[in-house]
């Protein structure tokens, strides 16, 4: 725990001073403001395109190269660990079988994390859902029936690097197969 | 023929029974998870920090521990953290912290999420709430704190 610098703000706090009042706010982005717009922007690329299609280059750009992945039913996994995954599984049968991940509209919420008043980086939480679909016989993807496959919450930590917004670590959980946004959490 | 049906309703009893014992079994599985978790919660926060044991403190805190907080930047020394809490714990004011409600899921065989929401005391005056992620690891019998993100940090008006 980093103890010894909130505590002195706590203490200031007692004594009311409202500087450090201010300094304590460092909540909720609205969705409008600058940070939310480039965070979503990012997770579009990482979704709509590297998900989505699966442009595995997404995925190695804006990974950290020491990415962690923490998933609620399969554990943890590392970058090259995740890449191949991904490559060899819900992208091993591009074609004849694809996946999407839709993010429900209005549950991300974003959290500037700042270090002594510099913006090093920012959490983003949200729900989203993941639909699948596979070509029968004679059948071509775009005809192909998509079916609900699971709905999770999710936590990112995007972590600014000399100006670029890369993700390092990812919390991927609470995944329930019933086609309901209400999660059990929150 | 009611032979068949007979053996048919048999083993849809037998399969409905199954899959209910499964879902019970997840549940009880899920309900141990949790109090676990919140046991560990306790002893980090209701007895290594509140009551100032610096060494139940250090065997909690995993060796490679990263703590994002949202005033105070991203420490990746357990050393820095064990420091803190020595200072925190020399001050003349008493700093605790409590619980107010947070949410456990499982991550694989690795261990637990736990998202939740908590209260810093001065003197056992509320002077602050907070929200964080703990990402517990379970290591044989125990469990230790590897990620820590704290967030939305508010003073509490007065």
């Amino acid at each position: 725990m980093k103890i010894n610098l909130p505590f002195f703000q706590f203490k200031a706090i007692l004594i009311g001073t409202l500087l450090l009042q201010f300094h304590f706010g460092f909540s909720q982005e609205k969705p409008n403001s600058e940070l939310y717009k480039t965070i979503m922007s990012k997770d579009s690329l990482l979704f709509d395109v590297g998900f989505n299609t699966c442009d595995i280059s997404q995925f190695e750009n804006l990974f950290t190269d020491d990415l962690e992945f923490y998933h609620d039913k399969s554990g943890v996994s590392d970058k090259p660990l995740f890449l191949t995954n991904m490559k060899k599984g819900l992208c091993g049968n591009i074609g004849t079988r694809q996946y999407r991940r839709y993010l429900v509209p209005n549950t991300t919420e974003v959290y500037p994390l700042y270090n002594k008043g510099i913006l090093y980086g920012a959490m983003q939480m949200g729900i989203h859902q993941f639909y699948e679909k596979s070509v029968e016989k004679n059948e071509s993807l775009a005809n192909a029936k998509e079916n609900f496959g699971s709905t999770a919450r999710f936590t990112h930590v995007w972590l600014l690097k000399n100006g670029i917004w890369k993700l390092a670590r990812c919390f991927s959980y609470d995944h329930q197969t019933e086609n309901d946004v209400k999660t059990k959490t929150k | 023929m009611t032979r068949m049906i007979n053996t048919l309703a048999f083993f849809i009893l037998f399969l409905s029974r199954e899959a209910k014992g499964q879902t019970n079994n997840d549940m009880v599985k899920m309900d141990l998870l949790k109090n676990e978790i919140l046991k560990m919660d306790s002893l980090l926060f209701d007895v290594a920090f509140n009551q100032c044991d610096a060494a139940l403190f250090k065997k909690i805190i995993a060796e490679d521990v990263e703590f994002y907080d949202d005033r105070f930047g991203l420490n990746t020394s357990k050393g820095n953290e064990i420091k803190s809490l020595a200072e925190k714990c020399a001050g003349t004011e008493k700093l605790t912290r409590k619980l107010d409600s947070s949410t456990i899921d499982k991550l694989g065989d690795f261990g637990a999420v736990q998202l939740g929401e908590h209260t810093f005391l001065v003197n056992n005056i509320p002077v602050g709430t907070g929200k964080f992620i703990h990402i517990w690891e379970r290591k044989d019998e125990n469990w230790i704190l590897k990620r820590i993100v704290s967030y939305e940090h508010k003073p509490i008006k007065k």
